[in-house]
């Protein structure tokens, strides 16, 4: 098959992410046959999701089978993280995000904000100490006064209220 | 046709302090986006989304097209200075924008830019007025089956026009229409595919799922690939072309108008394929191909006028079919429908100061963006370099504010960083977003128009093909479904595209 190594690559990656889509759309039809389909004259609210379901998973297999005549040296030629490091600070990022967002409820807008702030200038992209938290400072005050006096957003306020 | 009446019409609305100050704020966040690498109009229209809802409709669609257009702009100063494209539809000026930069043209390229720009999306303007009317009238005369059959041509179009593989682009548009169906049945009053999470049964929040889509994902990618940005050292002088500069160029930007005007109104092609395009059309005009990617002039007046003037030809099937070709156009259609706005053929008639309003904001609009883009561009340059680890918590900051605002929820929020982390995946295994964005918001109305069909005909898809305009654009979309397998056209399909690449 010709091609970039790239190319190559990316449908190495093919194999393994067309059989997740495949996953997810078998799921689709079966959560859509438990709503009801309906009949053509008069159709159900699972009637669009089936056939929505039903044809990204064909397609899905398409694409598991076009990727399938490759060697599996194209899937190792292009690994999903060139940097490891790089990678763990990324999973680190969207940890650090679902803990701000459940936080945000018992802490409020400020303090949460701040919490968030100095861990992404300390662990994803390390400053220094006086650096983090009077940039964490600042930016958590300034966006409150834009958001909660400026625009009036009603952020969470915490066990603080005025915070 | 467009009589001068509605225009004027258009320009009281707009000139209003309100209005000139949303028009104003939309150009110069717009143009800020498009500087900053790693945040796009797309994510920055879905940041505000919630701020609009305070405001009234005119003057917040004012503000989100100004956003929209103004990105345009400011994209390109990012690929001429800093050889990294402020956002997707500046990529091609990288090429012959930094070259002139490093012969000391900077001023030129960034001054041809503007004028450019100015010129593209000004004429698409006027033709927007003039083409929009009567396609609204002709959009009239569509019922059920025609708004289903057009829907699923727009789909098919817009998977056609991606740039990867075509089975992929339509793979994710399916998941789309899934994802449109989550919600409570309108007509059963079910909950359907909800779980029991509450922001889920009102559907999929439009917002928090392109800002994970577009933004979030940027930052993680940047995070993980680490983003470098090294703003070339140049003085920025001339910045206003010479006579024999302008020779070169007005015939690129005379058909990078056209191209992106009619590539504009498309779905799928928007300003991006627009300004490939131009640019793979300029180079097959040259006498000298060889030339293009030293730095000549033609490679960047071409493709940034036509991903301005594609803004315009968006508008049309926006405004007058509801139905969206760019990511950015549908989180406009979401904006429109939030606030209760008739979006359809009936709009121009229905909601004249919508309509006339926005259109006569773009012309102003374009004018603001000159003077922010030529005598203001020390500015936005001292802006490029500020560095990313200072941007990407900001940019973070300001999607997890916004999209708590929506519903002071932090559900939402999470929903955002799922999205964000599929939109991440996605773009790692090189499956393309936007077909997907577009049929989630296109699924419910593609949904209705469906079983509305069925009901109609008595449970017969016939009915499809036997209306003359329904079947057309049926036709058109199998068409569209069966022409890239041909072995001919399959080696043809993007090859100049692939050559600019």
């Amino acid at each position: 098959m010709e091609g970039s190594a790239l190319e190559r690559g990316n449908m190495g990656r093919d194999k393994w992410s067309s059989l997740v889509w495949l996953g997810i759309a078998i799921l689709i039809c079966i959560g859509s046959l438990g709503l009801s389909l309906g009949t053509f004259r008069n159709p159900g609210p699972g009637f669009l999701s089936f056939f929505a379901g039903l044809i990204a998973g064909v397609l899905a297999l398409i694409v598991h089978l076009q990727s399938r005549g490759l060697p599996s040296s194209a899937e190792k030629s292009n690994p999903l993280w060139t940097d490891r490091s790089r990678g763990r600070k990324m999973v680190l990022t969207v940890l650090a995000l679902l803990g701000y967002a459940v936080i945000m409820n018992y802490l409020g807008f400020l303090m949460s904000t701040f919490i968030f702030l100095v861990f992404l200038l300390r662990v994803i992209e390390p400053q220094r100490w006086p650096v983090a938290l009077l940039g964490s400072l600042v930016a958590s005050t300034a966006f409150f006064c834009i958001f909660e006096i400026g625009l009036q957003s009603q952020l969470p306020r915490g066990p603080f209220r005025f915070f | 046709m467009f009589g001068f009446g509605d225009l004027f019409y258009g320009l009281s609305i707009v000139l209003t302090l309100n209005n000139l100050l949303y028009c104003f704020a939309g150009c110069v966040i717009g143009t800020l986006v498009g500087v900053l690498p790693g945040l796009g109009p797309v994510a920055a229209m879905s940041l505000l989304f919630p701020v609009t809802l305070h405001i009234p409709p005119v003057s917040a669609l004012i503000m989100m097209a100004g956003i929209y257009y103004g990105a345009m702009y400011g994209g390109s100063t990012t690929s001429i200075l800093v050889n990294i494209p402020g956002e997707a539809a500046s990529v091609i000026t990288c090429l012959d924008g930094y070259q002139m930069a490093r012969k000391g043209r900077a001023g030129v390229a960034l001054g041809m830019s503007a004028l450019g720009s100015f010129i593209g999306g000004t004429l698409s303007i006027l033709a927007l007025q003039m083409v929009a009317p009567p396609v609204a009238k002709l959009a009239l005369a569509f019922g059920f089956p025609e708004y289903f059959s057009l829907i699923c041509c727009g789909l098919v179009v817009l998977t056609f026009m991606a740039r990867g593989s075509m089975v992929k682009a339509l793979m994710m548009a399916a998941f789309g229409i899934f994802l449109g169906t989550i919600g409570t049945d309108l007509f059963a009053g079910t909950p359907k595919f909800t779980f029991g999470i509450r922001i889920l049964y009102d559907g999929l929040g439009i917002v928090p799922v392109v800002m994970g889509l577009f933004g979030i994902s940027e930052v993680l990618l940047n995070i993980e690939e680490g983003l470098t940005q090294e703003v070339f050292k140049t003085r920025i002088k001339n910045l206003f072309p010479t006579l024999k500069d302008w020779g070169e160029s007005v015939g690129p930007i005379v058909r990078g108008t056209f191209i992106g005007f009619f590539l504009g109104i498309l779905p799928g092609a928007g300003p991006v394929i627009s300004s490939f395009t131009s640019y793979a059309v300029e180079k097959k005009l040259s006498k000298h191909p060889d030339e293009f990617g030293t730095g000549v002039i033609q490679g960047v007046a071409g493709p940034e006028t036509a991903n301005n003037a594609a803004i315009g030809g968006a508008f049309v099937p926006l405004l007058t079919l509801a139905i969206p070709p760019t990511p950015g156009m549908a989180l406009l259609l979401g904006c429109l429908l939030s606030y209760g706005v008739q979006v359809g053929p009936l709009l121009i008639k229905n909601s004249p100061d919508i309509f006339w309003g926005v259109v006569s904001s773009m012309y102003i609009g374009n004018a603001m963006l000159l003077i922010l883009n030529l005598p203001l561009i020390g500015l936005w340059v001292k802006i490029l370099k500020v560095p990313y680890v200072i941007l990407f918590p900001l940019i973070l900051l300001f999607c997890v504010v916004g999209a708590y605002s929506l519903n002071n929820s932090s559900e939402e929020v999470v929903l955002m960083v799922i999205f964000g982390v599929i939109g991440y995946l996605m773009k790692k295994y090189a499956y393309e977003a936007a077909p997907m964005v577009m049929a989630m918001i296109l699924s419910p109305l593609m949904e209705n128009n469906l079983r509305q069909s069925l009901a109609l005909s008595h449970g017969s898809f016939m009915i499809f093909l036997t209306r003359p305009l329904s079947a057309v654009l049926m036709i058109t979309a199998i068409a569209l479904l069966i022409l890239p397998h041909l072995p001919w056209l399959k080696a043809k399909k993007w090859k100049g595209l692939e050559e600019t690449e």
